[in-house]
């Protein structure tokens, strides 16, 4: 068969048959995971998808092999590497351990041939075709396809597009796509695809020799032995090998096996349950492309091919009157089957029939390997009672009917299944397990199947597209919890942003990451080395804004009162200008000296004063330090050592009324520096910034601490500010948080009911047994006598992305081997712990 | 019901409802074939052995006994196996195709939908007038062998003898060398070591001076 494609323009393509063709990419729905409501609604999507495709059509599922450059040049997009060497170098690092791996995707391709209905027409595009072959023939120059025809078939195609459910969102293809699916077609298996062109880059015209020529060997007879009687025996193999010998550099060839299905499970299948073609990724490390031919045929046609069916069924009952075998239970079985096909189509008025084939795809760079994996992959179906069956002799038919633009092969319509769309639609051929963004930092990898993918997270990146770029953790602790947020915020250092953190660690281990990735500031609140005053640090509006909050929280005066009133008063910026203090020391000084003449002024002196002689409030009141400087890439606030009151202490007014003062002042000192991170975090929308919070309860417990949080959701995006979330609990925050917050990601949860919450806080059904077993036994397991989590298992969980999308995934920790010992080593404990 | 419940809906093809075992138990009026009722495949083998049989009864005739048993048992033979032959609900037409294109499966596959023959290396003679010193092909074997065209079976470029005027020893592609530095700019004019070309009437003069000496 020769390639039947003469010309491609916009999203068409024109072919020797004269029947041109409309190519889209269509995105498959979110299923995996996701609850069976939205299994349902993703099955009426594909009834609703079978019913706008009348007349034939060609689906095609593309596993497409990630090349490590295609991931790392995700991995680069938008960022300078000359300005980011670390980034650069992390990069390429993260080359090799993709070669690890060998990531892929799933591409969606719909095909359609576009019908011509006049007479007139019809004979037009025949005859073009045919003078497109008889001039090729010739060696005359090609006429190309007038603007005009172009206009009308992309109208055209549109027009049948437009039918089809948007969830699907179909993009017309380019041609450099059509090219990209026809390269691909030709080194199956061999993990030399690109990525799939992007549609802006593309150019809107192409001709047949952008096509690169192949050789289609069926059973590789070409790999017969030369010479002697051997050379002539044919071989037997169900293998097509596909070469290209035009191509300047040496290609190797691809062994590829097709294969068709040929019988579903006698008795029907449940659904959910039914979607077989999920099976298609079940083989580890092979990577199985199918195609499904599609034949959508009206209600009123398929009742009048019934009617016949009925009465060749009479008939073969008269012809088989008196047999002795179990021939009438057959014809009682297809009777049975009419009558309900029958009434099904009677019962719904937009039913239609699908007439459809399924054809699977293996390749491999040996012939060997090739039917080993078909075999794998037959075997894969076999267990769920599922037929695959590879013809010899139609391999190169079977790889043509994957192949847009080439009319329906006959041995397709012989493995046709017939069946209704809304029975059709609970195969769901279009699904996908993608979680993450499309660019951005690798943040792991998708094992949701044994198809791997590359997951990305672009934090700061997210907030380009309208959504929000916060994030947050959970797990149980040697879960990976922590090893997951500085994976991240390791990534968003390198790429130019700021991350502000505190760590509650006694090993410091957050302190320790940060100064191995970048020139980071750590601070130790309990023995401060720079000042964290306000006054100091932020313009003296939002100077004085914040520090009169916080003082008010110190004090826990309210803002009426006379107290509350004079530290309005002094804390104002005119009063500030005039009667200048530098900050919160000499506020105090200030206060207590006669040139106050404010109200009260004395006695709030006396109260700030009983603060400000302590040396754990130094950051705050000391005058010698040095301010904090905020331009730091990383800012680590250890408070391992800030005494803080306990949740019942906070809870209780007269538990609250009795603290110490240190931890009075370790109540506000998280409000502190929650008020720090925002001030600076919003300062400048084009420096982006995150606020990692692990162990995130204290915070959230403290003053305005989760104000602060819930702010940094809601209207950091626009201040390029973003808050990353790390607890032990999912029921961290109030359920307002929670909420809000749409990239989740969960590590394992050994106890039951956190890992309830846990998967309900994913979204998905907590009462799932089969899912609360994976999350807590078979999630980074620690395995052995002494309970260890071996190191492949590392990192295992599962992230809710910011599109709904739900799978198991496992962290790729940093690729360079500094940053990956930073986030994975643990410093040795302190052993002096001084309460302040 | 629930919606949980009705979510379990069992998912069917029909294809049996159209796609049936078409079988012939009886003759046209009505009666009962023999042994009936019989495939297509085999009511097709049979009657086509049974007229192989009928056209080569020359052949194979013997005694009376002997004609009917081997007619009938050959025939039966046919029928019986073509019985046993699951096609897995193919056509078994469609199944021998195969099989046959299996078979004669050429050694070298099409390119393009056609076939692709390598032409063997063949001498192409120059004509018109050798303009430049002329130097035996052995000469040039013995002091530089010149590389074989690539992928001559893929592409069947046609292999011409080499240029005789070729002075260069080096041959393309070479790695670089003093000798063959690698090109990082424009290519500098050297000046030409081969003798000026010249026209055809003083070629003719110099053969003629040749001659006469």
């Amino acid at each position: 068969m020769e390639q039947p494609t003469l010309d491609m323009a916009a999203n068409i393509r024109w072919t020797k048959s004269g029947v041109p063709w409309a190519d889209y990419l269509i995105t498959g729905l979110g299923y995996g995971y996701r609850p069976d409501a939205d299994k349902l609604v993703a099955r009426n999507m594909h009834t609703m998808l079978a019913r706008a495709l009348p007349g034939e059509s060609l689906l095609i599922s593309v596993a497409a092999s990630m090349s490590s450059e295609a991931v790392v040049g995700r991995m680069t997009e938008g960022v300078d590497l000359e300005q980011h060497p670390d980034w650069a170098a992390e990069c390429v690092a993260t080359l090799d351990t993709l070669d690890m791996y060998a990531p892929g995707q799933r591409v969606f391709w719909l095909s359609i041939p576009l019908t011509t209905p006049k007479a007139f027409d019809q004979a037009k595009a025949a005859g073009h075709a045919a003078w497109t072959s008889f001039s090729d023939f010739i060696g005359l120059p090609r006429t190309s396809v007038s603007e005009n025809e172009i206009l009308e078939r992309v109208q055209q195609a549109d027009r049948i597009v437009a039918d089809i459910p948007q969830v699907f969102e179909p993009k017309p293809a380019t041609p450099a796509q059509m090219v990209w699916l026809w390269q691909h077609g030709a080194q199956r298996g061999l993990a030399m695809d690109r990525d799939v062109p992007e549609t802006e880059a593309a150019p809107l015209h192409k001709g047949r020799a952008a096509l690169t020529p192949l050789r289609l060997d069926e059973g590789a007879q070409s790999d017969r032995p030369h010479g002697g009687w051997r050379s002539k025996r044919p071989k037997l193999s169900r293998v097509l090998k596909v070469d290209q010998p035009y191509e300047f550099e040496d290609r190797p060839a691809s062994y590829q096996v097709l294969m068709t299905l040929a019988d579903t499970p006698p008795g029907g299948v449940l659904f959910p349950g039914s979607e077989f073609f999920t099976l298609a990724d079940d083989v580890p490390n092979v990577d199985v492309d199918f195609a499904l031919r599609l034949k959508v045929t009206a209600g009123a046609d398929v009742m009048k091919a019934n009617q016949r069916a009925l009465r060749n069924l009479n008939e073969q009952y008269e012809q088989r009157e008196g047999e002795l075998s179990t021939g009438t239970g057959m014809l009682d079985q297809a009777a049975a089957a009419l009558s309900e096909y029958t009434s099904l189509l009677e019962s719904d008025a937009n039913e239609v029939e699908v007439r459809w084939t399924a054809i699977f795809a293996v390749g491999a760079a040996t012939e060997e390997l090739a039917i080993a994996d078909a075999k794998a992959v037959a075997k894969a179906f076999e267990q769920q009672t599922y037929r695959l069956v590879m013809p010899i002799g139609f391999q190169e038919d079977l790889w043509w009917a994957m192949t847009p633009g080439v009319p329906t092969p006959k041995i397709v319509q012989e493995f046709a299944q017939i069946t209704t769309s809304a029975h059709f639609a609970a195969y769901v051929p279009c699904i996908r397990n993608d979680l993450g963004d499309t660019t951005g930092p690798l943040l792991a990898l998708n094992i949701s199947s044994q198809r791997i993918g590359a997951v990305h997270l672009d934090v700061a990146g997210r907030s380009l597209r309208d959504v929000s770029g916060c994030f947050a953790v959970t797990g149980e602790l040697g879960s990976g919890k922590s090893g997951t947020i500085k994976t991240i915020a390791g990534q968003f250092v390198d790429r130019g942003g700021q991350v502000i953190g505190i760590d509650q660690s006694d090993n410091g281990e957050y302190a320790a990451w940060a100064s191995a990735v970048t020139d980071a500031v750590i601070v130790d609140m309990a023995e401060p080395v720079y000042s964290m005053d306000t006054l100091r640090l932020f313009e003296p509006h939002m100077a004085s804004e914040m520090t009169e909050s916080l003082l008010l929280t110190l004090l826990r005066i309210q803002p009426e009162s006379p107290m509350g009133r004079a530290l309005s008063a002094v804390l104002d910026v005119k009063y500030r200008r005039a009667h200048w203090y530098e900050g919160q020391g000499e506020l105090v000084e200030h206060l207590l000296s006669d040139d106050c003449h404010i109200a009260h002024a004395h006695d709030l002196g006396e109260a700030l004063n009983t603060y400000a002689r302590k040396s754990y409030a130094g950051a705050m009141f000391a005058t010698h330090l040095p301010p904090l400087p905020l331009d730091a890439p990383a800012i680590i606030f250890r408070t391992h050592r800030v005494a803080l009151p306990t949740q019942q202490q906070t809870e209780n007014q007269h538990l609250f009324e009795t603290l110490p003062l240190e931890k009075r002042f370790g109540a506000v000192v998280y409000a502190l520096i929650a008020k720090i991170a925002r001030g600076q975090c919003f300062s400048d929308e084009n420096h982006p910034s995150l606020f990692l919070v692990d162990e995130a309860d204290h915070l959230l417990r403290a003053g305005d601490g989760i104000d602060i949080v819930i702010d940094f959701v809601l209207r950091g995006r626009k201040a390029s500010a973003y808050v990353g979330i790390g607890d032990q609990d999912c029921e961290f925050g109030t359920e307002k948080l929670r909420g809000l917050i749409k990239v989740r990601i969960t590590h394992r949860h050994t106890d039951k009911a956190l890992a309830k919450r846990a998967i309900e806080w994913l979204g998905l059904d907590p009462e799932n047994p089969i899912l609360l077993k994976e999350l807590m036994e078979q999630t980074s397991p620690p395995t052995g006598p002494k309970k260890y989590v071996e190191p492949h298992r590392r990192g295992e969980g599962y992230m809710r992305d910011g599109n709904g999308g739900v799978g198991r995934v496992k962290m790729l920790f940093p690729a360079t081997e500094s940053r990956r010992l930073a986030v994975s080593t643990t410093p040795k404990p302190e052993k002096t712990t001084v309460h302040a | 019901m629930s919606a949980e419940n009705s979510a379990r809906e069992i998912i069917k093809n029909f294809t049996r409802a159209r796609k049936f075992p078409q079988l012939i138990g009886r003759t046209p009026d009505g009666k009962r074939i023999v042994g009936g009722p019989y495939t297509l495949p085999q009511a097709l083998g049979g009657a086509a052995v049974g007229g192989v049989l009928w056209l080569l009864f020359p052949l194979w005739a013997g005694g009376i006994v002997w004609n009917v048993g081997f007619f009938c048992g050959a025939v039966g033979l046919t029928v019986f196996l073509l019985g046993k032959l699951r096609l897995g609900g193919r056509s078994p037409a469609s199944v021998m195709q195969g099989i046959g294109r299996a078979l004669v499966a050429p050694e070298e596959a099409k390119i393009n939908g056609r076939s692709v023959s390598p032409r063997q290396p063949r001498l192409v003679r120059s004509g018109g007038y050798i303009t430049a010193t002329p130097t035996s092909v052995a000469a040039m074997r013995c002091d530089a062998p010149v590389p074989a065209p690539a992928n001559v079976a893929a592409a069947g470029p046609q292999m011409r003898t080499v240029d005789t005027t070729t002075t260069s020893t080096i041959p393309r592609g070479s790695h670089p060398s003093p000798l063959n530095p690698p090109l990082t700019g424009p290519p500098a004019p050297v000046p030409s070591s081969r003798p000026a070309a010249r026209s055809s009437v003083k070629e003719l003069l110099a053969l003629a001076a040749a001659s006469s000496e």
